[in-house]
């Protein structure tokens, strides 16, 4: 067998563990990205997108959580938009904040020192966008780099009113918990069917195996509207979703149901990203008439988090919403919870290949996407052969 | 030479035993009752049961449908909870060694990720289950002698010598996750996810079998034995009971003829194989490897030892002490669960009861001394 490990094929991950341990512990970092001329001069450089030599005139850096997987499907959004539609646009680093301001304004420093001529810097999660900003205030150059938040947290919110950040993308997770809910209620008591389900009556409406709930664009002019504990999105769901506020509205459940615990798990959940959250559970199961119960590690802790969930499944509640800190660690105790018969659906973040029945919430490609064309926008940068008139991103959920 | 002086005194000051395991074999009388009474194991266990009744008590069926005799007690939550503390109980017994020898390791969760890494890279490489198990345990091993080594030979203290491993092993992990991918479970061979899924009867699934088929009962049971071994051989192994003197008073057990930096380095290679066989079992449990493995354990498990009876000045604790101190909180942690209280909370709660047990144990201690 261990002949085995001196074939070419089987060399191959050998040498690659051993070459990344070595080799890729910063190669994201800010200190050893290729230190070429322009990086001192302040000089623009050139690339070819297809047969064109296009300028690079804008600089731009990313702050996320590398091997995240919600968080580098926001990335992949930033780059391909960048890339595809922006080629004035280059992505010169890539920035580990740990999800932590002050790591996020340590690491943003030192980018902001080595790239003098950084057009923008965009925040990949709740944290990015104020640890950036301080350092871009910290550097003395606040109005001439252009930083795209993520979410509406309160820190983001009283940035983009200090104007030290340009913009934020921020997710609905008001309406996760909201439609999340109806559809476990729904699968609960056998108003609606799950998407695969062969067994279940065919007559009944199938809920949908992903559903993306959406992200707003935030600035100064409608900051203000997210300063509510739904941020803003129980008072626009009417608006904006009235199919789902119409769901089971005409629903014949007999017996009661003031007993049954819907339960949502998340994952860090002293942060305030999940404020959002708890409203729209305790409002849907107000709504409904049924229990609702928050629960997760308080650190970013898919394990513990796992643990949680096997916690809850003695609990045999009626259904469980989670949102998997990761999707592989996650997946066994999805499974067994499906297995003891509780329908168990995605939020916020995805394990898609666990036996969830559906997934409810952002798009996290699609926001990266938004993210790109609202830094696009801010930026001036042209589009790919035309100028961008209508660089402000599509609002997939519908305008506040 | 070592030989005539390798073997501690075995009182209750030193290692929280007393003379009630010695009368054990002639019946139980009220002096050995009230001895027993005086095992720190034993009073531990009676918090344990105390904590048990009172989340019983909180989670009683409120409707035919709640799970019987309670919430806390159901079969399924005692399942969750055995497979909850499996990957601290293990971890106790090295830790409980290292501090009973005057230091502590707070990279075993590092390691505990990098074993785990190493041997879902074997099996991904295509060497078989066993293989890969035996390369995280000496990976485990290895991370252990190189903190044994710097702590006993170079001189450095352990704070210094396992927070630098902790960063090493975890920047490792984190490099290579970042690099290649996470690992998936489709990636890893049906045997080693056995490992971590297989009840009594194989894998089966959730809720069929009965009790005994109870998903990661084969983990229970290394979980159970290592401890078990750990505690035999930490109370009756001549040699290894030389750590009790060490921790004690480290000068004096160089003078009486102890080897003081094997004895150390021992310590930490024996808590590296243990963080090993805890990652390895992690990551049969869980499918996968990821950089999050065991973040932040190291230091529950410290308090868990601590809570158990070790002192963290030295000489003092026992594995089956430090196994109870895991229970303990982990009562205490599905139980805050259970009865809804929230998230924001349970720091709160943990840290004040992991500061309310070691302050009564302090203040039992010095009455007694008083007395």
């Amino acid at each position: 067998m261990f002949r085995n490990m001196t074939r070419p094929s089987m060399l191959g991950p050998w040498m690659l563990l051993l070459g990344t341990l070595i080799l890729s512990s910063g190669c994201k970092k800010p200190g050893d990205l290729p230190a070429g001329p322009d990086a001192a001069t302040g000089a623009k450089t050139t690339a070819t997108t297809g047969a064109t030599a296009v300028e690079k005139k804008f600089k731009v850096a990313i702050s996320t959580r590398p091997g995240q997987w919600n968080l580098d499907e926001r990335v992949r959004g930033y780059k391909e938009t960048f890339e595809k539609e922006y080629p004035e646009i280059e992505v010169v680093a890539e920035i580990d904040d740990e999800t932590k301001y002050e790591v996020g304004t340590r690491e943003a420093s030192a980018v902001l020192e080595k790239f003098q001529d950084l057009a923008g810097f965009a925040g990949i999660n709740a944290a990015s966008g104020p640890g950036v900003a301080k350092a871009v205030e910290n550097a003395g150059r606040s109005g001439k780099v252009v930083v795209v938040a993520m979410d509406a947290d309160s820190p983001v919110l009283d940035a983009i009113e200090a104007g030290t950040i340009q913009a934020s993308v921020a997710q609905r997770q008001y309406y996760m918990t909201y439609l999340g809910v109806k559809y476990l209620y729904g699968l609960k008591h056998k108003l609606l069917r799950a998407p695969d389900d062969q067994s279940a009556d065919s007559r009944l409406p199938a809920i949908a195996a992903e559903v993306d709930t959406g992200t707003v664009e935030v600035t100064k002019e409608n900051v203000v509207v997210f300063r509510t504990p739904s941020q803003g999105a129980k008072e626009d769901i009417k608006k904006t979703h009235p199919e789902w506020v119409r769901l089971l509205s005409d629903r014949k459940v007999v017996g009661d149901t003031s007993n049954e615990e819907y339960v949502v798990i998340g994952i860090s959940t002293g942060v305030e990203y999940w404020n959002a959250t708890r409203e729209g559970l305790k409002d849907v199961c107000a709504e409904l008439g049924v229990k609702p119960r928050f629960t997760g590690p308080e650190d970013q802790n898919p394990e513990k988090q796992a643990e949680e969930l096997d916690n809850v499944i003695a609990r045999k509640p009626a259904g469980i919403l989670i949102a998997p800190g990761n999707p592989e660690t996650l997946k066994p105790y999805i499974d067994r919870a499906i297995e003891e018969g509780i329908n168990v659906i995605c939020i916020d973040t995805d394990s898609p290949k666990s036996r969830r029945l559906a997934y409810v919430g952002t798009s996290n490609y699609q926001a990266g996407v938004m993210g790109a064309h609202i830094m696009a926008k801010a930026l001036g940068a042209k589009r790919a052969g035309e100028r961008a008139d209508d660089a402000s991103g599509a609002d997939s959920s519908g305008s506040l | 030479m070592a030989d005539d002086h390798s073997a501690p005194p075995r009182d209750s000051t030193t290692t929280g035993e007393s003379s009630a395991v010695a009368e054990a074999g002639g019946g139980i009388t009220g002096a050995a009752l009230l001895n027993m009474a005086r095992l720190r194991e034993f009073a531990t266990l009676l918090i344990v049961i105390a904590v048990v009744i009172v989340f019983h008590v909180k989670t009683l069926p409120q409707t035919q449908s709640d799970p019987f005799p309670s919430v806390f007690l159901s079969p399924n939550n005692i399942q969750a909870m055995l497979r909850g503390i499996t990957t601290e109980a293990i971890l106790v017994v090295g830790m409980t060694i290292v501090i009973v020898g005057g230091a502590f390791d707070i990279s075993v969760g590092s390691i505990l990720a990098l074993s785990g890494l190493a041997c879902v890279f074997a099996l991904k490489c295509g060497l078989p289950t066993p293989i890969g198990v035996l390369i995280g345990l000496l990976t485990g091993s290895l991370c252990g002698l190189i903190n044994g080594l710097f702590v006993a030979r170079v001189g450095i203290s352990p704070l210094i010598a396992t927070m630098g491993m902790m960063m090493v092993a975890r920047g490792l992990v984190i490099c290579y996750i970042h690099a290649a991918g996470p690992v998936r479970s489709d990636d890893l061979p049906a045997s080693f996810a056995a490992i971590g899924k297989a009840g009594f009867y194989g894998v089966r699934p959730a809720g069929e079998g009965g009790f005994l088929n109870m998903q990661g009962f084969w983990v229970m049971v290394v979980t159970l034995a290592t401890v078990l071994v750990g505690d035999v051989l930490l109370r009756n192994l001549r040699w290894l009971r030389q750590v009790y003197y060490m921790g004690g008073n480290e000068k004096a057990a160089a003078l009486s003829g102890i080897n003081v930096a094997r004895v150390r380095t021992v310590t930490f290679v024996i808590t590296g194989l243990t963080a090993g066989l805890a990652g390895v079992l992690n990551s049969a449990r869980y499918g996968t490897a990821s950089y999050e493995a065991g973040q932040g354990i190291e230091l529950q498990v410290i308090a868990e030892c601590v809570i158990g009876g070790a002192s963290l000045v030295g000489g003092q604790g026992t594995v089956l002490g430090a196994f109870l101190g895991v229970v303990l909180v982990n009562c205490i942690k599905t139980g805050l669960t259970q009865t809804g209280v929230p998230p924001d909370w349970r720091f709160v709660i943990v840290g004040a009861a992991l500061v309310f047990f070691v302050t009564l144990d302090v203040l039992v201690a010095k009455r007694r001394r008083g007395a």
